[in-house]
């Protein structure tokens, strides 16, 4: 499909941002915002427990997540985390500088900044954190970012909040997280569903990311920002696509998406044409499901799909079991493809492995498969006839723990009666550039309530006087200045969102010529770091003086690379080094002389020299010379004195 | 606030406030801080945000909801083959549930609502609640101990087959402690209970401590007053803590209940009990018990430090207190400016003791010149009795007598292991973090 045929089926796409700020610390506590990657100092062991909902009752699902009981492990460093990641006390006060970039990020994007900051409590089940909940705070409503053709990439909000734990592992019955990414300040910026297509919503990314990158406040490197994409169809639900990795997957991730919802469409309309509808399928207590172990059926033969649990063997008296469920008129549904190689029981599938710990694939069998692994048709006509399964019906085998496959059989349940709904409610991962599997059921708007740890936040005078004169020119507009000076577009483009900005800012304050700075900041920095000079490692002023001075002729550009690398080195200013490397620039008359010198004692090269083969005696002339006076004066000199 | 009244407008309302640069939709919720130059709104999306009155130029009604929430009670399955269990409360919140629209958290505590709250414990015993007051675990005090007792002795003669004191945990070692002297020889577990993390939270430790408790209380072989809390931070098993023995350690920390001196009693996990001490009084079928409901409310308790000026003494004397309490550096010990005023309570008949404040071993107020000094001049020490258990002591004592002899001895004289004869070298943990070997330790245990 192309951009043009998302657009017919009504593709929609917004986004969620998740961007690191450049802080000191944490948001809630005074630990350092830094990623650990030697082993873990200490480990502890928790157990999410849902909490009642505004009904007094739990969350199905939730319930049934916490049945399942995942064992969640968190790593800490004794350190660089404290007893605050440990959720052992409470919040410290919020981190000052994250909420002053947090601001001046909402400015830059024209939003409305909010009078008082309130912290609330979104709650998490899947361990990511600790608490349970991560806390967030609005910081502004409502803003824009000029786009294309005249739009806008509209804000709907943006939020101040504290990062979740990295996962290191999840098996089983197993997840370990580490805590050292836990409560590293980032904003979430929220967009409209603006992109009308998945090559527009990679766009609006991009946008995003500059503006942001333009503050020279948020950190870069893996992982410091992270989109999640939101997609829905016409006729379709609003689908949320956690954490893609690159920009550049984001096309074929929605597109991706808005071909699942568009099956899923499909399928929901077969189903209705069957004439099934959700009144069918009992949910509550199961009461309608037909389900079975089968375990005796396999019992003392090897079955390929079910051999990793079984290690061997089928046998009854393991631990585990094979299990076998009706799903009634849903012949040849689960082999409907929905996305990319994907079919529906793959969706099935994903439940299986997060919500039951059944995450040994392929972890089910359908009724759709042709036999294989040791499974007959024999096999098949058996469990269709213990089921009772018509030919409209469709059955889905799992093996593992009973415990789990006990609540298994529920999920596939519960998974294909939303297939009459269509689109189930849910959050999902990103498996591949363009396809994406289960992760999580949406939780409702009910897991939002006020951080009572902390008081609100009013946003003083004071405060929005130092946010204010930290507002970036916007990034179009700094863009439009360098190119009306003659900068390349491409080098504009970069330099406009490089961590480098500041030094390129610097050297015109000091002199620099616009066009000069701007290419030699992207282009020769660039190369001049790729060769081994750490850049960073120099102070702002010092790069911006050199460049300034390379620009106003104090210095030739020939000499400007030696002294990056000798302040780079000594750890002093350029005027020093240039002075005491004999740098600074030489008149013609001295050039002239010291010509002469050099061409007396190689008359041979001359020689060369007139025959167009100057090499030689320019690369001896510009070793000794050339760092001080332009090249192609010397070359100049050289042709007069032979002229002459 | 002024347009709030004009445009009629109230808490809970649904309201459109537009301000110089947006609009924001939102219901109104109530201000908590004395803070009144803002509006908090709670915005769809959950967040809630506040809007400055002077940057607003127009609010209008949408709608209003009425805040009216009751959790829905599940009925508590009775079984007859399980214990019987009774669950006192006094007002600290074990289970709860969240209000989202207010954020505020409401307390579950009746049967229905427990079962409702934490389902497993229908798995354990039948249960029943009793709400004796409503107050912070700070505001506990020597009424509500009565009270309790009182209640206490109505549930075993009533036959039950243990009983839980849920209690916020601040003081939940004072109640502990007075409880060990008020109720005697019961022939039941009596747990006190309660959570370092509320049970809004999805990490709350409440459940688990309440599992514990009731766990305990039903099946538990030790009829004497406990504390059933955390015994690590992960969510693995409760320590059953001696009521003398058990002090609230840090302020925020769920392991944060130890016992001091000694080890605890044991542990219980997942209904499973492991018994550290084997000298614990043991259950019994019987129904009696003695009650002993008395608290002399004139007493205090002086945390000594350097440079104290004795006008604080002077003070409690003139003010009539009849019994104090001095924590003492090291080993019992004050400043000489207070041997004055001590000298003068002795002679006005106030009874002093001494604890230390070291919390960990004993006072021993013959090595030096100091503590000859004040045993001269009426002070007693207490030996290993830690300094809240001897104020809840004190107070009870003198309830009942007055006569310096006979205060002295019962002060002195171990009820229920809150002096103890020796301190076991596990008593006083020994390792710090940092050391490799404890680091290793740490590792292991959480
Ligand atoms: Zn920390």
């Amino acid at each position: 499909m192309d951009d043009k045929e998302f657009e017919a089926i009504g593709f929609k796409c917004g986004l969620e941002i998740h961007q690191q700020l450049q802080t000191d610390r944490k948001l809630f506590c005074r630990c350092p915002p830094i990623y650990r990657n030697d082993p873990a100092h200490y480990e502890i062991v928790r157990h999410m427990r849902p909490t009642l909902s505004e009904m007094g009752t739990y969350d199905g699902t939730a319930l049934m997540e916490f049945k399942t009981r995942k064992n969640i492990t968190y790593q800490f460093f004794r350190d660089t985390t404290c007893s605050y990641e440990l959720d052992d006390t409470p919040p410290f006060e919020m981190d000052e500088k994250a909420l002053e970039i947090s601001m001046i990020i909402a400015k830059a994007m024209k939003c409305a900044l909010v009078d008082e900051v309130h912290v609330s409590r979104k709650q998490y089940l899947d361990g990511s954190i600790p608490t349970g909940f991560q806390r967030t705070a609005i910081i502004s409503l409502g803003g824009f970012v000029p786009w294309k053709d005249g739009r806008n990439i509209d804000i709907r909000q943006i939020s101040l909040e504290e990062d979740a734990c990295r996962e290191m592992s999840d098996k089983g019955h197993e997840i370990v997280f580490r805590t050292d990414r836990l409560s590293i300040p980032l904003i979430e910026v929220v967009t409209e569903p603006n992109a009308k297509n998945p090559t527009e919503a990679g766009e609006l990314a991009e946008v995003l990311g500059w503006v942001m990158r333009s503050t020279q406040l948020v950190r870069r490197g893996p992982g410091a920002t992270r989109q999640d994409v939101n997609v829905s169809v016409e006729g379709g639900r609003r689908v949320e696509i956690k954490g893609v990795p690159f920009i550049d997957w984001i096309p074929p991730i929605t597109a991706g998406e808005a071909i699942r919802q568009h099956n899923l469409l499909k399928i929901r309309s077969l189903l209705q044409d069957r004439g099934l509808d959700l009144t069918s399928m009992d949910i509550e207590e199961f009461k309608t499901m037909k389900s079975q172990d089968v375990t005796d059926l396999f019992d003392g033969r090897q079955i390929e799909i079910f051999d990793s649990w079984f290690e061997g063997p089928v046998s009854t008296d393991k631990g585990l079991d094979i299990k076998a469920v009706l799903i009634p008129g849903f012949n040849e549904l689960f082999s409907h493809p929905t996305h990319g190689d994907q079919t529906f029981s793959d969706e099935v599938s994903g439940r299986l492995r997060v919500i039951c710990c059944l995450d040994r694939m392929p972890n089910l069998f359908t009724s759709d498969d042709i036999p294989f692994g040791g499974i007959t048709e024999d096999d098949m006509k058996e469990i269709g006839k213990r089921l009772g399964a018509s030919e409209d019906d469709a059955y889905i085998l799992i093996g593992g723990p009973k415990e789990d496959t006990k609540y298994g059989v529920q999920e596939i349940y519960i998974r294909s009666r939303e297939a009459i709904e269509g689109i189930p409610n849910e959050t999902r991962q990103v498996l591949t550039p363009d396809i994406t599997t289960f992760e999580r059921i949406l939780p409702g708007p009910d897991r939002m309530y006020p951080d009572t740890d902390r008081p609100p936040i009013v946003v003083t005078k004071e405060i929005l006087d130092r946010v204010n004169k930290q507002i970036p020119v916007p990034w179009w507009e700094q863009k439009e200045d360098l190119l009306s000076a003659g900068v390349p577009e491409p080098v504009a483009h970069k330099l406009v969102v490089s961590r480098w900005l500041p030094i390129h800012e610097h050297a015109l304050v000091k002199g620099a010529e616009k066009r000069f700075s701007a290419i030699f900041v992207m282009e020769g920095l660039k190369h001049l770091d790729r060769s081994g000079l750490d850049v960073d490692s120099i102070p702002v002023e010092a790069v911006a003086e050199s460049i300034a001075m390379a620009s106003t002729g104090k210095i030739t550009i020939r000499a400007l690379p030696k002294v990056l690398m000798e302040v780079s080195k000594t750890g002093r200013g350029p005027s020093e080094m240039i002075e005491e490397l004999g740098l600074s620039p030489i008149d013609e008359d001295q050039a002239r002389s010291a010509i002469d010198d050099l061409v007396k004692g190689h008359v041979d090269l001359l020689g060369l020299f007139k025959d167009g083969r100057t090499g030689p005696l320019m690369g001896i002339l510009m070793d000794s010379i050339g760092d001080r006076i332009n090249g192609s004066k010397v070359f100049g000199m050289v042709q007069g004195s032979i002229d002459s | 606030m002024e347009v709030l009244k004009k445009e009629n407008i109230a808490v809970w309302d649904r309201i459109s406030v537009k301000t110089h640069d947006t609009v924001i939709e939102g219901i109104l919720l109530p201000r908590s801080a004395g803070d009144d130059s803002h509006l908090v709104l709670k915005m769809i999306t959950g967040y809630n945000i506040g809007v400055r009155f002077d940057h607003v130029i127009s609010i209008d009604q949408i709608g209003t909801k009425k805040a009216n929430y009751k959790i829905p009670e599940k009925e508590f399955p009775f079984d007859e083959a399980k214990p019987n269990v009774t669950i006192l409360g006094t007002g600290g919140t074990i289970a709860s549930r969240l209000d989202y629209r207010t954020g505020a958290v409401i307390p579950a505590f009746t049967p229905g609502e427990l079962f409702g709250a934490v389902p497993e414990l229908a798995d354990i015993a039948n249960i029943n609640t009793k709400k004796l007051f409503g107050v912070f675990s700070e505001n506990m005090g020597p009424n509500q101990w009565k009270v309790l007792a009182e209640s206490i002795r109505k549930e075993i003669e009533e036959g039950v087959t243990g009983v839980c004191i849920g209690h916020g945990t601040d003081t939940m070692h004072y109640t502990a402690a007075i409880l060990s002297f008020m109720v005697q020889g019961s022939p039941v577990p009596i747990v006190c209970v309660g959570s370092q993390r509320s049970s809004d939270r999805p990490s709350s430790d409440a459940a688990r401590t309440l599992i514990g408790s009731v766990n305990t209380a039903a099946y538990s072989d030790v009829a004497e007053v406990m504390v059933c809390m955390y015994g690590t931070t992960s969510d693995k098993f409760c320590y059953l803590h001696r009521g003398t023995r058990v002090r609230k350690m840090h302020s925020s920390y769920r392991n944060t209940f130890k016992t001091l001196g000694d080890i605890p009693l044991g542990k219980v996990e997942d209904g499973n009990f492991t018994y550290f001490k084997p000298d614990y009084k043991k259950r019994r079928e019987d129904r009696e018990v003695t009650i002993y409901p008395h608290f002399e409310e004139r007493v205090a308790m002086l945390y000594y430090y350097p440079n104290m000026d004795p006008d604080i003494l002077e003070s409690m004397i003139d003010n009539g207190y009849k019994g104090i309490v001095i924590a003492g550096t090291g080993l019992g010990h004050v400043n000489k400016p207070l041997y004055d005023p001590i000298q003068r309570a002795h002679e006005e008949g106030i009874h002093m003791f001494m604890a230390v404040q070291t919390l960990y071993g004993y006072t021993q107020m013959f090595v030096y010149d100091t503590g000859r000094d004040l045993m001269a001049r009426g002070v007693v020490p207490l030996g290993n009795m830690l300094p809240e258990v001897a104020y809840c002591k004190l107070g009870w004592v003198l309830g009942q007598v007055q006569d310096p002899e006979a205060v002295n001895k019962m002060m002195t004289t171990p009820i229920t292991h809150e002096i103890t004869p020796r301190e076991p070298y596990n008593g006083f943990v020994q390792g710090q973090g940092g050391l490799d070997v404890v680091e290793d330790f740490l590792k292991e245990f959480s």
